[in-house]
Formats: structure tokens, sequence, C-alpha cells
């Protein structure tokens, strides 16, 4: 299962303004890999063939949401036991409790500092693969 | 800083400025968009678009240096949400709390006129009804004011609010206020034989609007109901419209009585492709599991029972078309529609495909509309030839042997988790009497609007079924004798409310019912016999009322 290193992320974001500042964060900040996807279709478009360490989506999204993105993704075989990560404005703890019951290492809040989104997932993915 | 860091921010400081320099544009559109809604009845369509654009800005004005802003964002976007979940309409006092978040909004922006309070928009309010979901608007366009006030007070029983005009700019003039759930439209009026029809293309072009719309005539040739479909018409119907046939309709059209999700599997080796063809589904509201190894499919199959099959035609273990025989000769799976679908196009396989008991052939590439159509339409065929099984011929209720069983499934699952239950049985008045005097035609259609009242009433966790005769039944899970005597309260109400007209004359048509929960008698059969002897009280009390089992009289 994936590599030790968080190396390549599949990020599914709808809104271009939170994209453009999440490139910034996780490429130039965070020196990840990064694809992009403005929709789930996008994302099931794409995913088999990106290979990614992590796929990391905004919750809320017109047509397909993240849930059900994460849940189609998880049937291309590939992406069945990939990390993964969801980041929302919402942050009750029921909702963060049932975003991580749909198989999430974690929910990160939105808004998110772009200095220091890229430390935040490279802390959780460390400490889930201590774990392991 | 370093070199690097200083980069960075100037980058992100760029960013920046470039959200700046646009937010006035986005609180203008979410000004616009509050106006509409709060000037309108409350679309919920234009109630989710404010939401979706409140997140947004929650999201990015907290990123892009602006928190108050995304606060307040946030909760405009909760309290859209609870809305948009509970399908109601903020009252009042709610939507000056969402003016008074507009007005941060602007404030927080920098923008901010603060002099310029906004007009208040509750007194207005005030005095408008709440746009209800369980309620959906019908415009009706009918020159024959009797005609127009019978159809108005009818569909009125069964939960439409109906606004009635009687020439073309009345409705012109409504529709650009506000799109109704459903149109119904008589084609001949004072403005010409094909007016109903040229004003509806006229409309569908111009304001585009997607409801549904329902021609009524008294022409019933066949170039007038082309001329209907042409112009948009979804159904017609001829004068005098049978109300029941009329209402079937409407709550088809409108979606007021919720239909389950279809459930579809899909088989294909190819695991990427089965994955989006079920996202394409899963968007269309229907509920999918796939199979990727043929071998795997009789398990799946004896878990999910699913209502169609959609299968790859070439799959390495085994050809679709033997893996199709393989699932008719399994007990429960003969009557399964298969749909194939495949880069294949030679008539032979296709002719083999559907000779072998497939329903259809679909050639790969797909559009996902496409798709999607074909397999909605087979679902629903499917679904529909089940339901001449297992349903009441006359009223698509449950029928005697199924609503008891489900009464049995019920009664367990109250017992695991401890939640009330009442089971009601509910027989009409004098039925022989309105058989007698108007025909067993009559009699039906008493009995079908009925039906149709509980299906429209209740929940769809409720399960409804026709025990034969003029008797029904009804288990209300999770109610407890205080909420179901409510409810049913409510149905008798309307129920003795609605006017039958036969040859001119008017009659109206009462229930009686009688009601006992679980855990005061506890198992299925003391239910049942409970019900039926609180029925019979309610019979010697005088009819027209309902009882409940164990009460002193």
């Amino acid at each position: 299962m994936g590599r030790e290193r968080l190396e390549r992320i599949l990020y599914v974001e709808d809104e271009p303004d939170i994209q453009a500042v999440a490139r910034i964060a996780l490429e130039t900040v965070g020196g990840f890999t990064v694809k992009i996807c403005s929709s789930g279709k996008e994302a099931l478009d794409s995913a088999a063939d990106f290979d990614a360490d992590l796929i990391l989506l905004d919750v809320m999204m017109p047509g397909m949401d993240g849930p059900s993105t994460l849940r189609a993704l998880r049937r291309v075989p590939q992406l069945a036991d990939t990390a993964a990560m969801f980041m929302t404005a919402k942050v009750q703890p029921q909702e963060v409790e049932h975003l991580i019951s749909l198989g999430a290492l974690d929910v990160i809040a939105k808004p998110f500092d772009p200095m220091t989104l890229a430390a935040q997932i490279t802390d959780t993915w460390n400490r889930h693969h201590e774990r392991q | 800083m370093s070199a690097s860091d200083s980069h960075l921010q100037r980058k992100l400081q760029a960013l920046r400025d470039s959200y700046s320099a646009r937010l006035p544009g986005e609180l203008e559109e979410i000004e616009r968009v509050w106006r509409v809604l709060a000037d309108g009845d409350w679309d919920p369509a234009n109630a989710d678009l404010l939401y979706r654009l409140a997140h947004g800005l929650a999201g990015a004005a907290g990123i892009f240096g602006y928190p108050q802003l995304s606060r307040h964002a946030v909760s405009l976007e909760q309290l859209l949400h609870r809305h948009l979940d509970e399908e109601t309409a903020p009252d009042a006092g709610q939507r000056a709390a969402m003016e008074r978040l507009l007005l941060q909004l602007r404030e927080a922006a920098g923008g901010a006129d603060t002099a310029a309070q906004p007009a208040s928009g509750t007194e207005n309010d005030a005095h408008r009804p709440a746009d209800d979901p369980h309620h959906p608007l019908v415009y009706l366009l009918e020159d024959d004011a009797g005609v127009a006030e019978e159809l108005a007070l009818q569909l009125a029983h069964f939960g439409y609010r109906v606004e009635a005009f009687h020439d073309s700019a009345g409705l012109r003039d409504a529709v650009a206020r506000r799109h109704p759930a459903a149109f119904i439209v008589d084609i001949i009026l004072p403005e010409g034989r094909n007016a109903g029809l040229e004003l509806m293309s006229e409309l569908r072009h111009r304001e585009a609007p997607e409801q549904p719309v329902i021609f009524i005539s008294s022409r019933d040739d066949f170039e007038a109901r082309l001329a209907a479909v042409r112009a948009g018409g979804d159904d017609y119907f001829v004068k005098p419209v049978e109300i029941a046939a009329l209402i079937d309709s409407l709550d088809r059209l409108t979606q007021s009585v919720e239909s389950e999700p279809w459930r579809i599997l899909i088989v294909d080796d190819d695991a990427t492709l089965a994955a989006q063809y079920a996202a394409i589904l899963e968007n269309a509201g229907m509920q999918v599991e796939t199979v990727t190894r043929a071998s795997a499919i009789l398990k799946v199959l004896s878990e999910f029972h699913a209502e169609l099959i959609l299968m790859d035609v070439q799959m390495p273990e085994c050809s679709g078309l033997e893996l199709a025989r393989v699932v008719r000769q399994q007990d429960g799976c003969e009557g399964i529609p298969i749909v194939f679908l495949s880069a294949e196009t030679s008539t032979e396989t296709r002719r083999k495909a559907l000779h072998l008991g497939g329903d259809a052939f679909l050639t790969k590439p797909i559009d996902d509309d496409q798709l999607a159509a074909a397999i909605t339409v087979r679902a629903e065929r499917a679904r529909f030839l089940n339901t001449l099984m297992l349903k009441d011929s006359l009223t698509g209720l449950l029928n005697h042997t199924r609503i008891k069983e489900q009464l049995a499934v019920e009664v367990s699952r109250a017992r695991r988790a401890g939640g009330p239950l009442t089971f009601a049985m509910i027989d009409i008045d004098h039925f022989k009497n309105v058989n007698d005097r108007f025909g067993h035609m009559m009699g039906d259609h008493v009995i079908k609007t009925l039906a149709r009242l509980f299906q429209q009433r209740l929940r769809r966790s409720d399960s409804i079924g026709r025990y034969g005769g003029e008797e029904f039944a009804v288990i209300l899970p999770d109610c407890d004798l205080q909420l179901a005597g409510a409810i049913l309260e409510e149905i008798r109400a309307l129920f003795s409310a609605i006017r039958f007209a036969h040859k001119g004359e008017g009659f109206s048509v009462t229930f009686s019912a009688g009601l006992a929960t679980w855990p005061e008698y506890d198992n299925p059969g003391d239910l049942n016999r409970a019900a039926d002897e609180a029925l019979y009280e309610a019979k010697r009390l005088g009819r027209d009322r309902i009882a409940v089992a164990g009460a002193q009289p």
C-alpha cells in the first residue's frame, strides 16, 4: 500500500480560488506532485493513471460531493486502499466522525493556512504510517 | 524570511489581491440571489444557489485574509443548510437573521454602506404563505371558471396549491414572477383553438421553465395530441378530466410521492469503467453495486436485490451471454432485465444477446445522459411488472399477504430497536351504498382516491396495504398512538372533505379506523386483532372516527 513518503496528491476541489491557493500550498510550499480535479467525475477519469499516495477531497461540491467521489474512487482497484483526507468548513465533531467513518485519515478544516497546510497533511500522514 | 519565502508570499499576495478585486462582484451576486429569494416565495433552487455561494465565500474569504467575512458566511451557510435539509422556508425572524448576516458580510468586506439599512423584508413576508414542498404550486390556465374552480378544489385535497388563470396574460405575468411545480393548461382558449399550446411553447423558449406541463382539452384528435407533445406537454387529458388520473400524473411528474431509487448491478471486468458507470448512475439517483469478476455475481445477487443488471459482453472468465444464462437460471432472477453494454457492433452478437434474454444492447462509448436514461426506462418497466405481482392491482398498495408479512417484519424491527409502532385498520363507511347508488366504477374511484391520499400523507417508511374490499391496513413504525392518531385524523378530515361527483350528483365518503400499538400488543396477531376490534368500536360509535385499542369508551 502506497509509498512510505507522501509524494503524489490527487486533489478534488471545485472552487478555482481555493485550487489556486492549494496548488501553491501543496506544490510550492509542500513540494508534492499535485493533480487537481475540479469534479468527482474528472477525478475518476484521471485517478487510475495518476498513482496517488493521497486523495484529498473537498466535501461539498456540486454534483458528486466528496463522500460519493471517494466511494466511486474506491471502486478503482489502484485506489481501493489509497489514503484519503477530506477538507471542509464544517467541523462539528459528529460530521468529522462521519467523514472519518467513510475511510478518511483526517478532516482538514477550511479555511486552511496556505503556509502550514502541507505540514498538517504530512503530520497526519506520518502519524498514520507510524501506527501501521 | 528567506528569498524563496518572500517569493511565495508575493505569489500568495497576488492571489489575495485578485480575490479582493473580485470580492465586491461576489457579494453583489449573493445580494442579488438573496433579493430574489426574499422578495419571492422561498424557492428551494435559489436557496440552494445562495447556500453554495455562501459556502464558496466561507472557504475562500478565510484563506484570503477575511476571517470575519468567512465566519459570517459560515453562519449564513449553516442557517440556509438547515432549511434546505428540513425543506422548510424560514419564518420572518429567521429571514431577519439572514438579512443581518448579509449586512455583516458587506461590512466585513470593507465596502459596506452601513448607512443604507436594508428595507425590512420581514413585514412583507409575514402575510405571504411560506413555500412548502409538501404542497406543490400548480398554475392552472382554464377559461371556464366553473371547471377551474372544481379542478382547484379537487387538487387541493391532494395537497396541491392551485393558482388559476383564465387567460394567457395572467399566466404569463405569474410565470415572470415565479415558476410553479407544474402547469395544467387548457389548449382551447378564447384567444384561439391552439392558444394554450402556443403560449406554452413560447414560455418554454423564452423563460425555459423545465416544470412539467399537462394539457387538458375537449379535443381528442391525433393532431391535437401531437401538437401537445411538440409544445412540450408531459401528459394529456381529455375533458371531463378524470381527477384520480390527473393526480397520478401530477404526483409522478412533480415527484410528490417519492419513489425508492432503482437498484442496479453493474458487471464489468474493467473496474475503472465499472466505477465510472456506477458514478453516472448514482448521480442520476440510483443505488449501484459493481461486480468485476463474473464468478462473484451469484453471491452479490443474493444480497443486493438488483432490479436491473448492466453487463459487459466481453469478459475474461466467461462471455456476458453465458453469464446472462447463468443469472436467468437462478431462482428469483428469471425476470430481471439484463442490459448489455459493449463496443461490439456485429448484428450477429447483438441478435444472440437479445435472443438469450438480454433486454437491450447499448453500444460503447455511450454518453452519461443516454446511459442514465436507457437504464431508467428499463428499471421503471421492471419495477412496474414486479408491482403487478406484489401489489394490489387497483391501488398499487401492498396486497393482503404482503402487508401481513410486512407487519411481522416491522414488529421484529420494533423489538430490536425498542421503538413504538402503530398498526391501523381502516374501513370505508357505508361503502356498499356507494357501489349500489353510483356503480362499481365509482366505488373503485373512491378506493383509489383514499389509497392515493395515504400515499401522499404517510412517510416512506410507513407501509400501506389494501386488506381487501374497502378495507386498508397501515403500519407506522416509530410512531406512538398520539402521533399516529393525529396523522390519521388529518387524513380522515381530508378524505371526508373530498366531493365526489357522479352524473351531476355530488357526494362525500368517510372512513373509520382502529389503532393498536406495539408493545401494548406484543405480536402481529394480537396487533391485528386489537386494531380490528378498535375499528369495530369506531363503527359502533357512529363511524367517521378513529378509535384506539384498549381505550376506555
